[in-house]
């Protein structure tokens, strides 16, 4: 068990044609994702990476089963392709796209919810169920199976902390990045409630950033949750005021600083921690590490 | 991106919302030929990017030629040398209320804020008074509604004729957030006046930067920011009042660094990330950016590389081209994490070479490269 993707994933990719998309789909390939159709209009009948291209998704699901998709398209086309997904009834749709304007994301969501589809971002790393799945480009060479969910708001920190995890002896059941914009299609606490369900994953580690409430939602989900869920936080160094790469990652209001929601985690029960390493710690004093984990470098 | 007032209200004008008779000035001559123009009292407001200005001393009012010339000068020394001063004419309000649309970033839905207590902070009145403030969420499909707005404005204590002007300004200002696909609009105080007429008296409006590429009207206002290299189009550049400078892309991970540097008790000099994509020339320009603006106040800089999606070879070659051609004196030590597609085109051994032939220091781990830099700071 896992959480989204596992070994039945099977995956369409709109952009797979693109510069980028050919390279992420070769590493997802290697991974051992079940990629089975490339969308990209005037293109259908060729092949990339050994995958078929299709024009259109309604024509690939004619050919063969899509329960995930992945968008490589740029910001000015990922809405169309995005919606295209959604309204083929794909179930778990990440979008890689960074740049999305925002009232794109507030349509795909809205749209999303209504047709019950699971949006991963925009602006995110995807996902990764070790050893089975992997949806994006987080940590393939990191991951280690094992039994810590990760949920992130932000990419580069998903790999990171992977890295670290897998290195110390602490393996996942799934890693995700949210996303790192303002809207996201679901968000951390989505997750954090996924992760409650899912009976092989004991602990979930969180990072959430200044800026925006959605650490605020976490809290509400972390203070009715069994399992542990060990918080990170980043923006210690934040100015009022500056965008910290992220969209979201702004300080509007006074509540949206770092100390302010470390402490609302800190009261729903999350351990909150201040460094990466002492997530290590805290997963050691819970007893996770395992015995396998001399395969990761550190590099 | 955030506009001026005065930008703002320039935007305001072109979906006909009333805003007082005004004009911009950065010199004293040009301050006393737009108040000859507006007459006198008029009211000068610095164009700086702050809440609270009015207690700042930073928005007066002036009678006369001999006041407007003293306290010109006195705000202009208190701004930035590229800030400029609003001067408009004198509105009587008989009352002030709140008009605000902006994304509420939980529900991932745009959100019509309504007080009827203008002039204050919003949040304080939603503590003290909240009988005067209400929330409406609403459906991006179906978009905001004349009587959705009624509804508003009376649950907050309006009546009477000013409630259908108070709706219209409504339906015009949710225009200026829809059409532009704005983050935030929002005027505080909106003016009543005693006719019953509304003037915006204040304009905050928060543009998705995302979206001017396909906003012919929003594309000047972008323009003129070019020059600041805070706003710089291909690279985020956020300055901290420390002194190692950090080389390094991706928002959390260079945030997780920056972090841990403070918590161990080192002293970060930026914050940095891309704009947009990872290419060549933006990676150029953000290394050149901080290794010239940490020229002078910074003992050493850390080059952080975590890479998953982007290509290693491509972010060396373009963080090695701005050394190359800068020739940095200070030390620079890096550390590199680089996974999957990262590591197709190149390895973290070829990189780690190519770096230390330009001079740059290696180290094994990311703690490592953190203690050497916070040790090289305080030596």
């Amino acid at each position: 068990m896992s959480i989204l993707i596992n070994k039945d994933t099977k995956v369409a990719v709109w952009g797979m044609t693109g510069k980028y998309g050919i390279k992420q789909t070769k590493n997802m390939l290697s991974y051992g994702t079940k990629i089975v159709a490339g969308i990209s209009v005037s293109r259908g009948g060729e092949e990339v990476n050994g995958v078929p291209i299709y024009d259109m998704v309604s024509e690939a699901i004619r050919h063969t089963e899509i329960n995930t998709g992945i968008i490589y398209v740029p910001p000015v086309r990922a809405k169309d392709a995005a919606i295209e997904a959604i309204d083929a009834g794909i179930k778990v749709l990440m979008i890689a796209t960074e740049g999305m304007p925002l009232h794109d994301t507030i349509l795909i969501k809205r749209l999303a919810e209504a047709r019950g589809t699971w949006v991963i971002g925009p602006n995110t790393v995807g996902i990764i169920t070790p050893g089975e799945c992997l949806v994006g480009s987080l940590a393939s060479d990191y991951a280690m199976k094992g039994r810590v969910g990760v949920v992130t708001r932000g990419g580069t920190i998903a790999v990171e902390l992977t890295r670290m995890m897998s290195a110390a002896g602490f393996g996942q059941s799934t890693c995700v990045g949210a996303g790192g914009d303002k809207v996201i299609g679901k968000n951390m606490a989505d997750y954090l409630q996924l992760f409650e369900k899912d009976p092989d994953t004991d602990v979930v580690v969180l990072n959430g950033e200044i800026g925006g409430h959605k650490e605020f939602e976490c809290a509400e989900v972390i203070s009715g949750m069994k399992k542990k869920v060990i918080a990170y936080i980043l923006g210690r160094c934040a100015p009022a005021g500056k965008r910290m790469g992220h969209i979201g990652a702004i300080i509007g209001g006074k509540d949206e600083g770092f100390e302010e929601k470390r402490e609302v985690l800190r009261q729903a029960g999350a351990i909150v921690v201040d460094t990466p390493w002492m997530i290590l710690e805290e997963l050691n004093k819970l007893g996770l590490k395992q015995k396998n984990s001399a395969a990761i470098s550190l590099n | 991106m955030r506009l001026y007032e005065y930008e703002g209200k320039e935007l305001f004008k072109d979906f006909e919302i009333p805003v007082p008779k005004a004009e911009i000035a950065s010199t004293v001559e040009e301050a006393v030929e737009a108040a000859t123009n507006i007459g006198y009292p008029v009211v000068l407001k610095a164009q700086v990017q702050m809440g609270g200005r009015g207690k700042a001393g930073l928005v007066k009012k002036v009678e006369n030629r001999e006041e407007l010339v003293s306290v010109f000068k006195d705000i202009k020394s208190r701004i930035k040398n590229d800030e400029q001063l609003l001067l408009e004419e004198t509105v009587m309000a008989v009352d002030e209320g709140y008009f605000g649309f902006t994304v509420d970033d939980v529900r991932g839905v745009p959100v019509m804020v309504i007080t009827s207590k203008g002039g204050v902070d919003v949040e304080k009145v939603a503590e003290t008074e909240p009988e005067r403030i209400v929330r409406v969420y609403i459906d991006p499909l179906e978009g905001l509604y004349y009587h959705q707005i009624l509804n508003a404005i009376k649950k907050v204590g309006y009546k009477g004729r000013v409630m259908k002007e108070l709706a219209e300004f409504g339906l015009k200002l949710y225009k200026v957030f829809v059409e532009n696909e704005a983050d935030t609009v929002e005027v505080n105080p909106v003016m009543i006046l005693d006719n019953n007429k509304i003037v915006a008296g204040d304009a905050k409006v928060i543009l998705d930067d995302y979206v001017i590429f396909r906003k012919k009207n929003l594309q000047k206002y972008k323009e003129k920011r070019m020059n600041n290299p805070e706003n710089n189009t291909r690279a985020i550049y956020v300055p901290l009042d420390g002194d190692i400078g950090i080389i390094s892309i991706g928002a959390s991970n260079t945030m997780m660094v920056i972090d841990s540097i403070k918590y161990l008790g080192g002293k970060p000099g930026n914050f940095a990330d891309l704009a947009s994509g990872v290419d060549h020339d933006s990676l150029y320009e953000l290394a050149s950016l901080i290794i010239r603006e940490s020229a002078d106040k910074c003992k050493v800089i850390l080059i952080n590389i975590t890479l998953a999606g982007a290509s290693l070879k491509v972010v060396v070659e373009g963080y090695l081209d701005a050394i190359n051609a800068i020739k940095p004196k200070i030390p620079m030590i890096a550390n590199i994490r680089a996974t999957g597609a990262a590591r197709l085109e190149m390895e973290v051994d070829e990189a780690i070479a190519e770096l230390e032939k330009a001079g740059v220091s290696y180290c094994d781990t990311l703690e490592e490269a953190i203690d050497t830099v916070i040790r090289i700071s305080k030596q």
